[in-house]
């Protein structure tokens, strides 16, 4: 067990390690994070549709006849949010290189987004077509983002900017040292959005999202979604954001997934992803990593005081997905009583959840919605459907019941070192006394 | 005493900034302590004394500590785990030095 444990932990750690110095895909994971608010307003046009559906009857029909009024902003946020992570992306990575104006870079990226994905008729100059902007847009968005930064960055290696003399105010020669790589990146979008219009008949966008079609639907499977929330959950046991970590990698996928459910939604049609940001976190993760709530309120009443004191920390934030005093003072980490519910439960759980999807017994995801809320709420709100805030809250008790036998376990052994404490104290008071006499 | 935490999302460690900042005032000491995610930790960057972080993130330390340009150090996990104010009170007391 220790050798195993020993070892993962020196595999584990580096890897970890690595993915957060890893520039680009921290930037793309927090470029996309930073667009979630934006997904949660367009997801919330969806509500009226949703109970409407819920419903039925004259407010279904009520709110049938004025969905253009509830989608209305829709059309400013979902529909063309990669012009945001365009910025966010750019301006995160901007920062990481400690560049001298990383929204500068933000705006430039904004620029080679609209021209890489609006398409222009050239018969009729006010008609612009920008369908790209939306979830099609999130990958030419992450490409766009990062390339904007590092072509600026060869630029200024080479030192090939304007230089201003100087007396001039710092203000005006920094957007004048600017605007060389300014212009050769506008110039490069515009480009290859022409090159992709003339030879290939379809726009970039269009083909980005041809190639990597196979990568990014193979994310929505029950076997991804199993796989990642087994990596979050080892991760966890030795003690590392599990969530944080592997996000980096899904994360994208996931936003992409919502924002092409919540454009399916607007548009009147089925949503047809399931794993989205709000499911990991609104199913699999509800009450914090491993779904520990019930092992909370069990270590709560415990009469171990070891663990009845952690448990009257951690119960308070756990109702709002905070569960870090539990993971470092039951401790989950290296324990080997919670390694099997803890890594494997969550596991499960992820499978009855997205079958419960596949299978149409709960709905789909109709976007994002905020997370850090008691059980339940995140799903309702997700889906509209009150079934889902029933899979989550079941989710929560059958990991009370994984955790229930290994949490006995492990009070018993935690009570048999109490007592032995105590014992031991008592002993040493006894001597203590008896020393005491026979000085006397 | 200015003290920066930083952990994922600015969201646990928030419970420790709360200790950390009844401790300092028992015992007659002015402490600022705030929370922040590790993304916007970059623009906390010399505007505290210290930088505390969280022991989940901490594979991320050398990142941090290069973004914030600050003494930083991981917090112990079971002062993490009860919100130990007094313990990471001295902590960056000690980093500070």
């Amino acid at each position: 067990m220790q050798a195993i444990q020993n070892a993962l932990q020196k595999w584990l750690f580096p890897i970890a390690q690595k993915l957060e110095q890893q520039r680009h895909l921290q930037s793309v994971k927090d470029g996309v994070v930073a667009i979630i608010p934006i997904i949660i307003i367009g997801s919330f046009c969806m509500i009226p549709v949703g109970l409407g559906n819920l419903f039925g009857g004259g407010f279904g029909a009520w709110v049938n006849d004025h969905i253009l009024i509830f989608n209305f902003p829709t059309y400013f946020t979902t529909n063309i949010m990669s012009l945001f992570s365009a910025f966010f992306i750019a301006e995160s990575l901007a920062k990481r290189y400690n560049m001298k104006s990383p929204s500068m870079l933000g705006i430039m990226a904004v620029l080679v987004q609209v021209v890489l994905c609006v398409n222009v008729d050239p018969e009729n100059s006010m008609i612009f077509d920008i369908t790209s902007l939306g979830s099609e847009g999130l990958f030419v968005s992450i490409i766009g983002g990062l390339l904007v930064v590092e072509i600026t960055r060869i630029f200024e290696k080479y030192n090939l900017t304007i230089r201003m003399p100087e007396s001039v105010p710092p203000m005006v020669s920094e957007s004048f040292s600017s605007l060389i790589p300014f212009a050769f990146n506008v110039v490069l979008a515009c480009a290859v959005a022409l090159l992709c219009t003339t030879y290939a008949g379809t726009t970039f966008p269009k083909i980005i999202i041809s190639l990597l079609a196979p990568a990014i639907s193979s994310m929505d499977s029950v076997w991804a979604v199993a796989i990642i929330i087994f990596l979050t959950q080892l991760l966890w046991v030795f003690g590392l954001h599990g969530a944080a970590i592997t996000q980096s990698v899904w994360a994208p996928f996931a936003i992409t997934y919502a924002a092409e459910n919540a454009a399916a939604v607007a548009a009147g049609v089925a949503p047809e992803h399931i794993f989205t940001y709000g499911f990991y976190f609104g199913f699999l993760q509800v009450t914090g990593s491993g779904m520990t709530l019930l092992l909370v309120i069990m270590m709560c009443r415990s009469k171990a005081k070891s663990l009845s004191s952690i448990g009257k920390v951690g119960i308070v934030p756990s109702f709002f997905g905070i569960n870090e005093p539990i993971i470092f003072g039951l401790p989950v980490i290296m324990n080997p009583f919670m390694l099997i519910p803890f890594v494997l439960g969550p596991v499960i759980v992820s499978v009855i959840s997205y079958e419960a999807m596949a299978t149409g017994l709960v709905s789909l995801p109709l976007g994002e919605a905020p997370g850090f809320l008691p059980p339940g709420f995140q799903a309702f709100l997700l889906t509209m459907d009150w079934k889902a805030a029933v899979l989550a809250i079941f989710n929560v008790c059958l990991m009370g019941l994984f955790y229930y036998p290994f949490f006995k376990a492990m009070e018993a052994d935690e009570l048999r070192k109490e007592k032995e404490a105590e014992a031991k104290e008592l002993e040493a008071a006894e001597a203590e006394a008896k020393a005491k006499i026979e000085q006397a | 005493m200015k003290i920066l935490v930083v952990c994922n999302a600015g969201m646990s460690s928030s419970i420790l900034v709360k200790k950390i900042g009844e401790y300092a005032k028992s015992i007659g000491e002015e402490a600022t302590v705030q929370a922040v995610s590790s993304a916007a930790a970059g623009d906390e960057a010399g505007k505290w004394d210290v930088c505390l972080l969280a022991p989940q993130i901490r594979y991320a330390l050398d990142d941090v500590k290069n973004k914030v340009k600050m003494p930083t150090a991981c917090v112990d996990m079971r002062v993490y785990a009860m919100a130990d104010g007094k313990a990471a009170y001295e902590q960056a007391k000690a980093l500070k030095g």
